[in-house]
């Protein structure tokens, strides 16, 4: 047996067990820093499905979309939303849901009068008087509605 | 065996003889011999112990290891498909609930109501390629996507003050009436011609076109003519008379 051969038994013999017990250390430090990664991974798993696209609209986003004049994307959420049961006979979303629909009311009531399609006309402006019955607080916006399209009253 | 001395019995056990006293040479070799491999039992025993107990303690941590390795790719890759499986789970409760779902569509086209319509389809995960609701209203859900595009856009264009972009909002509105004009028109010969078209498809266009035409002729500044005309007309006039009445609405503005 040559003297690396020996050198090398040598070593194994001496420093066999403060080996294993190193390399049961950085096992261990391994295992301990996987479970926070599979934690933060279930954490992102659920989030993922948590945060899914068709939660609907929160009433700050209907806000935004009125404030900025977007009331085809406010007719959007509104729809969006009554599909999915969000808001129904919640007094705040209701209103925010009467001024979508009075601008879909009001839009195709103008278009469908002035193209002197009177019986359409008639079941829009039924639509629009309701709507309006039914805007509460944000009354204000049928002038903005109708500022906004050119519409005189 | 026999004593050497007294040529009594004894075993290999007995250290003297049980007759007369004398030592068993024979079996001091024997408990030696016993002893010397009892020894070398317990060595052996202890070693296989130690090794078996490290091997063990490796291999637990190894499997721990792996299933939290294996735990940690599952959960990354579910939570990264979130969207599509729940997508999944949606479009197969629209195919469990056809009936209702069917009778719920036709009372929006009926309505003419084509933007509920559209969250409706949205919503419940329902697509034009989805096998149960391809047949009746696959094309009817590409037509509704488009003209929910374009109505959304006309409005924009109606309402469209000097911060915007007249070219951005020019081609916008004028890429998506193009592409619900192709299905108007039958350009992608989804049928054989207008009399291959299901009636409630053709209905459904028709009064698509008509609203899209009055908004135009209400709203965006174009006469009742040139709104009649727009479906056959090619994207670049359409794109120039859109840009030339919203140029026309600035100017009025100022």
């Amino acid at each position: 047996m040559n003297s690396k051969s020996r050198l090398i038994g040598w070593v194994k013999n001496r420093f066999a067990k403060d080996l294993h017990r190193i390399g049961l250390l950085v096992m261990d430090i391994l295992i301990v820093i996987l479970c926070l990664v599979t934690v933060f991974a279930l954490c992102f798993m659920i989030g993922s499905f948590l945060e899914d696209r068709d939660r609907g609209y929160n009433a700050y986003s209907l806000q935004i979309s009125m404030s900025g004049e977007y009331y085809q994307n406010l007719l959007e959420k509104s729809n969006t939303n009554r599909i999915m049961g969000i808001g129904i006979g919640d007094p705040e979303y209701e209103e925010y849901y009467a001024v979508a629909d009075y601008f879909e009311a009001l839009t195709n009531y103008y278009m469908y009068d002035r193209a002197e399609d009177t019986t359409t006309a008639e079941i829009w402006r039924e639509r629009m008087t309701d709507a309006e019955n039914r805007m509460g607080s944000l009354i204000g916006e049928k002038e903005r509605i109708m500022s906004r399209l050119n519409i005189q009253e | 065996m026999k004593c050497e001395y007294c040529n009594g019995d004894l075993s290999l056990e007995d250290e003297y003889c049980p007759h007369c006293g004398q030592p068993n040479k024979h079996a001091k070799k024997h408990i030696d011999d016993m002893r010397k491999y009892q020894g070398e039992f317990e060595d052996t025993k202890r070693y296989v112990r130690e090794k078996t107990t490290g091997y063990t303690e490796i291999a637990v941590r190894v499997v721990i290891l792996s299933v939290l390795i294996v735990l940690i790719l599952v959960f990354f890759a579910v939570g990264s498909n979130a969207w599509e499986i729940n997508r999944q789970i949606r479009k197969s409760s629209a195919k469990r609930n056809y009936e209702e779902y069917s009778r719920m569509m036709d009372e929006y086209l009926a309505e003419g109501d084509f933007l509920k319509f559209y969250s409706f389809c949205e919503h419940m995960g329902i697509r034009s390629y989805d096998s149960v609701y391809e047949e009746k209203y696959g094309n009817i859900i590409n037509a509704c996507s488009w003209y929910k595009s374009v109505y959304e856009l006309l409005y924009d264009f109606a309402g469209f003050d000097a911060d915007d972009s007249v070219s951005h909002v020019t081609e916008m509105t004028g890429d998506a009436l193009d592409s619900f004009y192709k299905y108007y028109r039958n350009d992608d010969f989804s049928y054989t011609g207008r009399d291959g078209e299901p009636e409630l498809y053709r209905k459904t266009l028709d009064d698509m076109e008509r609203n899209i035409e009055l908004i135009l002729s209400t709203y965006c500044g174009l006469t009742k003519e040139e709104a009649a005309a727009f479906p056959e007309m090619s994207k670049a006039k359409r794109d120039i008379l859109l840009e030339e009445k919203l140029e026309e609405k600035l100017q009025n503005e100022q």
